[in-house]
């Protein structure tokens, strides 16, 4: 049905004003209808009762004038009668005799004396009252009648014509008049109701342009300017208000977080870096005490520098990986093969001190058009958040495959698993902050960088058997300076 | 002292003789005369006809008032009662009563005192003459107008019928003016008028008189007169008299007599009614013959 999604496409401000005037030439003709029924009914009632008066002295007046055949004295008599009531618009009065012969009319060009008349139907006689007003309606003449008697003899019939053409003529007028005043009201109404729907319809149309700016990431709060009463929809404005409020702290905290997600994920690297360290310093330490005591045996010496320059350069290699992990300046820098093998570098030694097995597969070829810092941190929190998860022992698989136009990642352990609330509440994009469960921040973070990219996750964890996660990422999607925008 | 009871006597002799002879008392002229007026002449200017008696009373040295009757009987009636003193009737019924009236004088129309009766019919008729209209609705004025019935009934005798049988239907209508208003509205197809009331309402107004025409003319009959009751004294019909005749000569006079679209007044002899009396014995007779059954078509 067309015509209804027409009516609902319009605007608030045509439908209101359009269903006001709907609503009152409605109500104007549905009372207009029997308005003009009652009239119609009370003029020809009224007519009637001055048809009764009117014919009654006609009557009354002819009875010497046909007792004595006075032909002019009754045409005579007839014409003052009609004179005396203008405003009847009787067309002829007529005089029959007792029987049936023209005795006298108004109109004697029309009705020769003494000719006979056969009286048709619809004749009302005005003393019976049986007019059946409804019959009338809409005629051109109406005929009533009375009988002329004297004593008890009938001496013969009045009868009138009555044109109701000025009748209907006045209805007609009163229609009309009614109508136009109608239509004078209801565009009056029309107009209200244009004015009240726009007034009505403001805030709304506000409140809709703030929400659809919402909806593109664009929170604004409604000017209090505009927020101009107290009634619902300016309580709604004022409430739209609250909750853009609480969006836009809620959005702050985000951010803190974020931050907070950034320095703790720096925290555990340091961690994992000082461990690192810590292990050829260790190691370090006792050649340096070897050379202490046996730094004069060339070969102890030299095995003992080498040990040094080895463990000196695992050093280097470790800070190395962390400064292009970290790096302070956050410009644009596309993912490339050598970035996976960083994270590699620092996770492996993670693995094999709880003593992991770390299946690597890297098969990116080349240059990825994705920003390297956020692969980095998402993958190495989700490879830090397995070996978390996994204790000591197991095993952690890591891929990285490219198809055309999506460069995907997984990442397997075999960890006691993901409860399945949880796993819905990432895949819903909620998250939890309870620092008890594994992943809490970490995964809340990785959730993060997957909408960022414009990326797709998928979790399937059997719990007592392991986690695997398998992040995809369109390649034409993602730019660099939508993502700097933002 | 005898000399000033003369010049006292003188002076208030007089007085009296300027005050009579220049300005007459109506009060103490007794009681007032009664003008007796049928709407079957022309009666409804009021304004004329109260200038004209206002006028003759003046003339007069009495107060003249009206009195006006429905038909030409009721007015004779009242003038052999002494009720009306004079009256402006038909030639007719002066002749029916002269053996109680007497004329006083008889207006003078296009310079005689003499007038015809018209046989009119609607414009739209196609009637041409008396004949044709026979089997119509026609209208009379007064029952006893020359010119309204005596001359139609008489020129119908000259064909050897009667208006009862000649006619479907007839009516009277007092009036020569309603006569015309009987034919023009179509309620008569013919009628019989004072030719002297069509002129004059003609010339004042074709409204009426446009809508019929005159398909004959009678020939001519004394004029309608003024008749008193032969007991009427002779000083005041002197008086009156010389007032009617007397308006031609006078201006004021002569507008009321233009008014009434006549020349004046003059004072004639019985004999000028000898037209009435020899048709109302044609008409008479046949009657009679009429009532002997005798079979006329």
């Amino acid at each position: 049905m067309n015509w209804i999604s027409f009516i609902r496409n319009r605007s608030l401000m045509v439908k209101i004003p359009v269903t006001v005037v709907g609503v009152v030439f409605l109500m104007a003709g549905t009372l207009l209808g029997p308005i003009i029924l009652q009239i119609s009914v009370t003029e020809i009632r009224n007519l009637e009762i001055r048809l009764r008066g009117f014919l009654g002295v006609g009557a009354d007046e002819m009875v010497p004038y046909i007792l004595r055949k006075d032909f002019w004295a009754a045409y005579e008599h007839l014409h003052r009668l009609q004179r005396s009531q203008p405003d009847l618009d009787v067309e002829f009065t007529l005089v029959l005799d007792s029987t049936g012969r023209v005795f006298t009319s108004s109109r004697p060009g029309q009705h020769r004396i003494n000719d006979q008349v056969h009286l048709k139907d619809g004749i009302h006689d005005v003393l019976t009252g049986d007019l059946d007003i409804p019959s009338t309606f809409l005629k051109d003449h109406i005929y009533f009648k009375r009988h002329i008697k004297s004593g008890e003899r009938t001496l013969g019939t009045i009868i009138a014509a009555i044109r109701l053409q000025g009748l209907w003529s006045r209805i007609r007028d009163i229609v009309l008049l009614s109508l136009v005043f109608t239509a004078v009201v209801t565009l009056l109404c029309g107009g209200i109701g244009y004015l009240v729907s726009r007034e009505m319809i403001l805030p709304l149309s506000r409140l809709k342009d703030h929400v659809d700016k919402v909806s593109h990431g664009n929170i604004q709060l409604i000017s209090q300017e505009h927020i101009l009463a107290n009634d619902e929809l300016y309580r709604l404005m004022d409430h739209f208000n609250h909750m853009a409020s609480a969006l836009l702290h809620s959005k702050a905290v985000t951010k803190k977080l974020e931050i907070t997600n950034q320095l703790t994920a720096l925290g555990r690297l340091s961690l994992t870096i000082a461990h690192e360290i810590n292990n050829p310093l260790g190691g370090m330490l006792n050649v340096v005490d070897t050379l202490k005591q046996h730094g004069s045996e060339p070969s102890v010496r030299d095995r003992s520098l080498s040990l040094l320059e080895r463990g000196m350069q695992q050093i280097q290699s470790i800070v190395g990986a962390a400064l292009v992990t970290y790096r302070l300046d956050r410009d644009y820098d596309r993912l490339l093969p050598v970035d996976l093998e960083d994270i590699r570098l620092l996770i492996q030694n993670r693995a094999k001190s709880s003593q992991i097995l770390l299946k690597w597969d890297n098969h990116l070829p080349g240059e990825i058009d994705l920003p390297a810092v956020d692969v980095r941190q998402l993958l190495l929190n989700l490879l830090l958040n397995a070996c978390e998860a996994m204790g000591q022992g197991g095993e952690l698989s890591f891929s990285a495959n490219t198809t055309p136009g999506f460069v995907s990642f997984g990442v397997e352990d075999t960890g006691p698993g993901l409860r399945e609330d949880l796993i819905h509440q990432l895949v819903d994009g909620q998250y939890s902050l309870n620092e008890n469960e594994r992943g809490g921040l970490g995964l809340w973070v990785c959730q993060q960088v997957v909408n960022k990219l414009d990326g797709n996750w998928e979790i399937n964890s059997t719990l007592g058997q392991g986690t695997r996660f398998d992040v995809i990422f369109p390649l034409e999607a993602w730019k660099p300076d939508a993502a700097l925008d933002q | 002292m005898g000399g000033r009871c003369a010049v006292l006597f003188l002076s208030i002799w007089f007085s009296h003789l300027v005050i009579f002879s220049t300005v007459p008392n109506l009060q103490a002229a007794g009681r007032p005369l009664s003008f007796g007026l049928t709407p079957v002449m022309v009666d409804t200017d009021y304004d004329l006809i109260e200038n004209w008696l206002t006028y003759l009373g003046r003339k007069m040295g009495r107060e003249i008032t009206i009195t006006r009757r429905r038909s030409y009987q009721d007015i004779v009636t009242l003038v052999r009662y002494g009720v009306v003193d004079f009256a402006w009737i038909c030639g007719y019924p002066y002749v029916n009563n002269e053996d109680s009236l007497k004329l006083v004088a008889v207006p003078r129309y296009r310079g005689k005192p003499l007038y015809q009766s018209y046989l009119i019919v609607p414009i739209t008729s196609g009637d041409t003459d008396l004949w044709q209209l026979r089997e119509n609705i026609h209208a009379f004025s007064d029952i006893d107008s020359n010119s309204g019935h005596l001359i139609p009934r008489f020129l119908l005798s000259q064909l050897k019928t009667t208006p009862e049988r000649f006619f479907s239907t007839y009516f009277f209508t007092y009036s020569h003016e309603n006569v015309i208003r009987a034919v023009a509205s179509g309620l008569a197809d013919s009628g019989s008028v004072d030719g002297y009331i069509w002129d004059a309402i003609n010339a004042s107004s074709t409204e009426m008189t446009g809508k019929t025409k005159v398909i004959h003319r009678s020939g001519y009959y004394g004029f309608p007169p003024i008749v008193a009751l032969r007991s009427f004294p002779d000083r005041r019909l002197k008086r009156l008299q010389d007032a009617l005749t007397g308006m031609s000569e006078d201006p004021e006079g002569r507008k009321i007599l233009k008014s009434l679209f006549l020349d004046g007044f003059s004072v004639e002899a019985p004999k000028l009614f000898d037209g009435i009396r020899k048709i109302k014995r044609e008409v008479e007779r046949f009657q009679r013959i009429q009532i002997a059954r005798v079979p006329i078509r």
